[in-house]
């Protein structure tokens, strides 16, 4: 995860009172922070308000941004905490994946059909919806992880950086994840590979 | 050495799992059936977990992931070529892995910059101070409520507390009392140091609210405390709509009256937090520091003294709440029961250090007394000690709260915003019940 070089001299703009600079660093960055958002919270409208409120943040706490990191590395952390506070406290059924000592069950697709791309084929937009369900259900600490790990290709340290956690907590989060995950997909990861249409890994 | 699992012993658990199942299998829940029977297979096959292998398989995702350093690689690589168990479940979590990436594909973001710019805007508006004559007039509105409410609350065994409290100073103590009524109003930050002689109304009757902080011209501090206060860990939202014939006025002040005479009185963890300085959306708020177990009795002595005068009430949405001040921020105003200390300063501490409340007299209980019950019925709870120093918030992140070990599963304080809105979705301006 790396940020923009060029930031700083907006950063410092910004700082001086110039809003216009800050709506510049708004622009630069939103394309990157939006998906995150999106992935970690599961919802179109909460991943926009966040998207603003991160910003609004980032420019409140400005002054304190020492330069130690990148901006956007400094405003993806900043991000990422405020969306999994904004999920932990999240008004709403509790899910099945949030009860402790609860078994995992397999999932149906979600009722929103917009949730899947509607160009993909109709078997494939299923699946998918089946997986992102699923994903939808994993408690918001290990979904952070599997959002940073697999979406943002951050490596352990960076994800431990990030939600302040020791790097052995990522990777225990992250294997639970992947079990919860695996029992809930149990139908789709027993498929043979190659109806998968995905790459195997192993 | 890990064990080998025998073909024998694999079979007998296998039908064991089954006839196990038999009975139990739900409809399509067969992710729970496999976990099930994942988990019965371990049970019988080591029915003493001492045999069970001591590998670490949390290393099988790390490994996955390119995440080990040499040793570790080896010790997996050796622990999956005696176990072949081991090497399915990296199968398995490879093709899950596989699974979830292949959702990634590129988003199309919205564009806020102009939103965020507009938000920036509106915290920077100079604000207005308060009319010393609006504040009159809310001040006389007030006192018509405490005098309505108190004559229409229900009995309490303990009587209210009586003696004077002075407002105009920074550094007056804490004492109890209702004989004196103080508004304050604070300038804007720039002269709010020694800023409240001259502000105060004074009047006698009524309750006192004493000092109080206000988001000046280019001040987004205070705005940022707030929706702390609303991000905050265990905090809850509760709307309140007056019913036909009551104002969203005459409500938020009955219930300040409430809160600081009845429930809180003097209790610096109760904050008024108004927004709004023009007729039209905003918010009165009112927030109060409580623990789990108090907030279900601090709801019902609210419902029980207000009675038929809220026309609604209920949670209210995270997001609408911090909307609302967002949408008000130039006006926002916070203040708090106490004098001395705006809220904002201290709320760290008494977030953690509850329920050290020195109400009565100068010195706080010792830790490990009770701390003394809340007027009106709120349930003593047990003292922490002086919290540590607090830090500043990480960036982001709301803090743990940090206290003695006491053993015994702690209970986590957050904060109780209850907003008055009317109906409309507007609320009372501070200081222009007209």
């Amino acid at each position: 995860m790396t940020g923009t070089d060029d930031d700083q001299p907006l950063v410092e703009a910004a700082r001086a009172g110039r809003a216009e600079a800050f709506g510049e660093l708004v622009k630069r960055h939103q394309d990157r922070l939006y998906p995150t958002l999106l992935r970690l919270t599961g919802s179109a409208e909460d991943a926009q308000d966040l998207l603003q409120e991160s910003f609004l943040r980032a420019y409140k706490k400005l002054g304190r941004f020492r330069g130690g990191s990148s901006f956007y590395t400094w405003l993806y952390r900043l991000a990422v905490n405020l969306a999994l506070s904004h999920r932990r406290r999240r008004k709403g059924p509790v899910r099945l994946s949030e009860l402790r000592g609860e078994g995992a069950a397999p999932l149906e697709p979600p009722a929103d059909p917009t949730r899947s791309d509607p160009t993909l084929p109709a078997e494939q937009a299923e699946r998918e919806a089946i997986i992102q369900a699923a994903l939808d259900a994993l408690a918001p600490d290990h979904r952070a992880v599997v959002v940073l790990k697999e979406f943002d290709g951050l490596r352990y340290e960076e994800i431990a950086a990030t939600l302040g956690v020791p790097v052995g907590t990522v990777r225990s989060r992250l294997h639970r994840a992947r079990r919860e995950l695996r029992d809930r997909l149990s139908g789709i990861v027993d498929e043979p590979a190659v109806r998968q249409g995905t790459p195997d890994a192993e | 050495m890990i064990p080998r699992i025998r073909p024998i012993a694999a079979r007998v658990a296998s039908h064991r799992i089954a006839r196990h199942c038999a009975g139990s299998r739900i409809p399509g829940n067969r992710g729970a059936s496999r976990a099930r029977v994942r988990e019965l297979s371990i049970f019988l096959i080591f029915p003493n977990r001492s045999e069970m292998s001591q590998f670490d398989e949390t290393l099988l995702s790390a490994y996955l992931d390119d995440e080990l350093d040499p040793e570790s690689r080896r010790e997996v690589e050796e622990a999956m070529r005696a176990d072949p168990r081991l090497s399915r479940e990296l199968g398995e979590l490879a093709r899950v892995r596989g699974l979830v990436e292949g959702l990634r594909r590129p988003l199309e973001a919205p564009d806020v910059s102009g939103e965020v710019l507009a938000r920036i805007a509106l915290e920077r508006a100079p604000t207005r101070a308060l009319p010393p004559i609006a504040a009159a007039s809310a001040l006389a509105a007030a006192a018509l409520l405490v005098l309505f409410f108190l004559g229409s609350r229900p009995h309490r065994a303990e009587p209210p507390r009586g003696g004077p409290v002075e407002v105009a100073g920074a550094d007056v103590p804490e004492q109890s009392g209702s004989g004196t009524v103080a508004i304050a109003s604070v300038p804007d930050r720039d002269d709010s140091a020694e800023g409240l002689a001259g502000f105060p109304e004074v009047a006698e009757g009524g309750p006192a609210v004493g000092d109080a902080d206000r988001a000046g011209a280019g001040d987004g501090g205070l705005l940022g405390f707030v929706l702390d206060l609303i991000d905050y860990p265990e905090g809850e939202q509760f709307e309140i709509e007056p019913a036909p014939g009551t104002s969203a006025e005459e409500l938020a002040a009955g219930l300040d009256v409430l809160l600081r005479e009845q429930i809180v009185r003097l209790d610096p963890r109760y904050a008024l937090i108004h927004t709004g300085t023009s007729p039209g959306p905003g918010a009165i708020a009112f927030a109060l520091v409580a623990r789990p177990s108090e907030r279900q009795t601090l709801l019902s002595l609210i419902e029980e003294a207000l009675g038929a005068r809220p026309r609604k009430a209920g949670w209210a949405d995270r997001e609408e709440a911090a909307g609302m001040l967002v949408a008000e921020a130039g006006g926002l105003t916070l203040s708090t029961a106490t004098t001395g200390v705006p809220m904002r300063r201290e709320l760290p501490d008494r977030i953690h250090a509850i329920p050290v409340f020195p109400q009565d007299s100068a010195t706080s209980p010792e830790p490990g007394e009770l701390g003394r019950p809340l007027p009106g019925g709120l349930p003593p709870v047990s003292v922490a000690p002086p919290a540590a120093p607090v830090s500043p918030l990480p960036e982001g992140t709301a803090p743990e709260p940090t206290g003695p070990d006491s053993g015994a599963e702690p209970e986590r304080p957050g904060v109780i915003l209850l907003w008055v809105r009317d109906a409309a979705g507007g609320s009372p301006a501070p200081g222009s019940p007209d």
